[in-house]
């Protein structure tokens, strides 16, 4: 009697001595991803390393979210894949790779950014296997979010949609007929206008900023298409671009003199009344609104960009000699700063005002951005908005790469959840790549 | 016969490595831990040296060998992602031997060799937190010379000196990705550390029916001075900030404990015993690893514990049921000292509940075969941790079987009948 007994209770010991732990049960809430169409320019498209390529393509946060929305019901995810190879900018360029390079006056091969030996790979035309879940296309402006005639022009748009010159990125994703869709278009409306240095516009194709009204309608109509079946959905708003390491990597200040070199430099600036001194200096950048010489010394408020050549900068006294001010096309000004960002407010709040009358989830990607700008830490992994180091950018400075679009999809699961009371798990971060060294 | 027992059970704990699961282990005597662990308040063989050093004087010549096969099952819920990661099940083999003999008069010498602190953790590689633990190994053998004074027939102090050898490695992967090699970047710590420390005790043994027990473990700081900080696959362009041979020191502060003990005789063949411990833990207040190669990439760390001071209570109860068979069982609760914010792979922990069993068997004139059987509870945890931000929940079960022996050389000067 006393050895069954003893049995038994051993037995009950044996029986719980492992742990009972169980992944909890995801549900889509009130949501249905069974068809889920993503549209949105290049961030959408998983564009990186400042081209559009397969293995970037691999790690767009829509195939990341589709995974995800698996587990909740979600259906198949049909991608238009570029072939193989070092991807293409939409100017016949492959994407930038981590490499050696030496810069001008010095012997020593330094960490550059250099072109993917693999070389560009031509735009494939997969149109005839579609429709496409993925409806990203990079170059895309959220005002031309229903224009027919846009799929003509852009040529990331034309080798996948149905017909080129009427069919529109709207018309493109309606062909799924979704039951879930998530928006994010806005970005380049004010980013194109920034990296190209806010250049006043000359002609037609000049990058601008875009009209906060005209934005505000493309969206809205956009939203109403989408939602007219009842669809469920998520629009995602506009970061501060000026957070982006492609205009805070150069520092406004890497002019570094000696007293010589300060002395000489003053006595060739004697007559402009412009100085220097030993130590760092703001460069000297071109501003028309100074009288006379139309030059100034650059301030913590200007981003020097980061497509000024660094040779230039190094060796060719840009910034420096009277004769050579960094042009504007190098430079945010201060005024061009607060002209964007003050864009990028408006524009936020088109987005807010859609999200809530149309009652769809609002990914607020210009919060997180200012937070991963002040640092965060992921499992283990810190990232922050710096070049390279930061870990969550991609080489071109301005798109993430796989580990940062990784922190943007569950952004916007979080906001899903939030929203339609479902419990779709969030990506693991850890899984993908950051920066690849050579 | 009974040396081929003894030789058997000794080299089955010697053949396994010596680490065991949970920081402090609390498996130092096979008939302590038949009663909750339990033995600064009634003493039993000669794992007195270790529960409190003067019982010495009240047990005759004898040697206890025990060793027991602990075998935690740590779960990992994180809660973001839903992914559920086991951590490998592992065999740790904690072990004990003791001996005590009379040495002059009133005086009783002894020596303890035991395992009271380690920690063995493998996590999948490709876990969500390969990037803050993959491994870690911490394991102490502790060498306890000791002395014994028996001031009156029911009165006597105890204390041995301390010291204490073990080593450390911990494992993790680095988040940098490599152009020429697909296997991510990791780094190894590993180095073999020591230490000085020492335990008193007092106990007084009242009557027949009842005694107590006081006991002092001092902290020990486990010195690492040489150990090897190795990073692998590190692509090319970093290997200037990665040395391939770096080394590091480290400080791991063990903490003290101060532990009352009380045994009462409830009936004649029934005992009852209670421990108390308070655990010092405040010394272990950060962990940090100092390089002896310095770069951008490789800085002295310093990553916060702050671990706070905690109590345990443990009783037991024993029943004699012949001369031949004696039969145990036992409860303990064991605060954790890791508080919120702070709870991470290398120690899941939370507060503990345990349930114990134990048997002894006399097999021969001189010679008992003791048993016990250990099962441990660390509850659901869910957590953020302050520092990696790895947020989930931690679950932990432990079952830690044990057998050992006990040789009594002279049993005239048992008191014990």
């Amino acid at each position: 009697m006393r050895f069954t007994i003893s049995i038994l209770i051993l037995s009950i010991f044996v029986f719980s001595c492992k742990p009972n732990l169980k992944e909890k049960y995801t549900s889509a809430g009130s949501a249905d991803f069974t068809r889920f169409v993503a549209i949105g320019n290049s961030l959408t498209a998983g564009y990186a390393d400042g081209a559009l390529c397969k293995s970037g393509q691999q790690n767009a946060y829509p195939i990341m979210l589709a995974n995800q929305f698996k587990l909740a019901g979600g259906g198949d995810f049909k991608v238009p894949y570029m072939n193989d190879g070092g991807g293409n900018d939409g100017s016949d360029n492959p994407r930038r790779i981590l490499g050696f390079a030496i810069p001008c006056g010095s012997t020593a091969p330094t960490l550059a950014p250099v072109w993917d030996a693999a070389g560009v790979t031509a735009l494939n035309n997969v149109s005839a296997q579609g429709p496409y879940n993925l409806v990203g296309v990079p170059g895309a402006l959220a005002i031309y979010g229903t224009s027919g005639a846009y799929s003509g022009l852009n040529p990331f748009l034309q080798r996948f949609c149905g017909s080129p010159g009427t069919s529109s990125m709207l018309s493109e994703a309606m062909r799924i007929n979704p039951t879930f869709f998530t928006l994010w278009l806005g970005s380049n409306d004010v980013l194109l206008y920034a990296v190209a240095g806010a250049v006043p516009p000359v002609d037609l194709y000049s990058p601008r900023l875009s009209s906060d009204t005209l934005l505000r309608m493309v969206l809205t109509a956009m939203v109403d298409t989408l939602t007219t079946h009842g669809a469920k959905g998520a629009i995602a708003n506009v970061p501060d671009v000026t957070s982006a390491p492609y205009f805070t990597t150069i520092p406004w200040n890497g002019v570094v003199l000696t007293q010589g070199k300060a002395d000489t430099l003053n006595a060739i600036y004697a007559a402009t009344g412009i100085t220097w001194t030993a130590g760092a200096n703001g460069f000297m950048i071109v501003d028309s609104t100074v009288p006379g010489i139309k030059m100034r010394h650059a301030t913590a408020y200007d981003y020097i960009l980061l497509s000024t050549p660094s040779d230039s900068l190094r060796c060719g006294q840009w910034g420096v000699n009277p004769l050579k001010p960094l042009k504007d096309k190098y430079v945010l000004d201060v005024t061009e700063v607060t002209e964007v960002r003050n864009a990028t407010i408006a524009y936020n709040a088109s987005i807010a005002n859609i999200a809530a009358t149309k009652n769809i989830a609002l990914v607020d990607i210009n919060s997180f951005l200012k937070t991963v700008q002040s640092g965060i830490v992921y499992n283990g992994i810190a990232f922050n908005t710096s070049y390279v180091s930061g870990g969550a950018f991609s080489l071109d400075g301005v798109h993430p790469n796989p580990r940062g679009y990784a922190l943007i999809a569950n952004e916007y699961i979080k906001a899903i959840n939030a929203k339609y009371g479902s419990s779709v798990p969030e990506v693991d971060v850890t899984r993908y790549t950051g920066i690849v060294f050579p | 016969m009974n040396k081929f027992i003894l030789l058997s059970i000794s080299s089955l704990c010697f053949t396994f490595s010596a680490y065991a699961g949970g920081f402090k282990i609390g498996l130092q005597g096979l008939k302590q831990i038949g009663m909750g662990h339990t033995g600064v308040g009634f003493v039993q063989d000669a794992a007195t040296i270790y529960f409190n050093p003067a019982g010495m004087s009240f047990i005759g010549n004898q040697v206890n060998i025990g060793c027991n096969a602990l075998m935690p099952n740590t779960s990992f819920l994180e809660t973001n992602t839903n992914l559920l990661t086991k951590a490998d099940a592992q065999v740790f083999t904690p072990f004990s031997v003791y001996a005590s003999s009379k040495l002059y008069k009133k005086f009783n010498i002894g020596l303890g060799i035991y395992t009271p602190f380690g920690s063995g953790m493998t996590y999948p590689k490709d876990w969500g937190g390969e990037y803050i633990l993959h491994k870690i190994n911490l394991s102490t053998i502790y060498f306890q010379p000791t002395l014994s004074y028996k001031i009156s027939k029911k009165l006597a102090v105890g204390a041995g000196f301390v010291y204490s050898t073990g080593h450390v490695t911990l494992e993790k992967d680095l988040p940098i990705n490599s152009m020429s090699n697909s296997t991510i970047a990791s780094a190894q710590l590993k180095g073999a550390a020591s230490g000085i420390g020492y335990n008193a005790g007092a106990y007084l043994h009242f009557n027949e029916q009842l005694s107590f027990g006081l006991t002092y473990h001092s902290k020990v700081l486990m010195k690492v001075k040489e150990g090897t900080a190795n990073f692998k696959d590190i692509p090319t362009a970093l290997t200037a900030s990665f040395p391939a041979t770096n080394t590091f020191t480290t400080t791991l502060a063990l903490p003290s404990e101060l532990s009352l003990g009380v045994a009462y005789r409830l009936a004649d063949h029934v005992i009852f015993a209670l421990d108390l411990n308070r655990t010092f833990w405040n010394s272990y207040d950060s962990l940090g690893f100092d390089y002896g190669v310095n770069t951008d990439k490789v800085t002295d760390a310093k990553s916060p514990r702050n671990y706070q001071d905690v109590s345990a209570i443990r009783v037991g109860v024993q029943y004699e049921m012949s001369s031949k068979f004696v039969f145990r069982t036992g409860f303990f609760y064991d605060q954790t000292p890791v508080k919120d914010g702070y709870v991470a792979p290398e120690l899941p922990d939370n507060n503990k509940i345990g349930f114990t069993l134990g048997a002894s068997v006399q097999v021969a004139k001189n010679v008992k075969l003791d048993f016990s059987f250990l099962y441990e509870s660390v509850p659901n945890r869910k957590q953020t941790n302050l520092e990696t931000g790895l947020s989930g929940t931690f679950q932990t079960k432990a079952i830690a079987p044990g057998i050992g022996i006990q040789y009594q050389f002279n049993k005239k000067n048992n008191p014990k009948k």
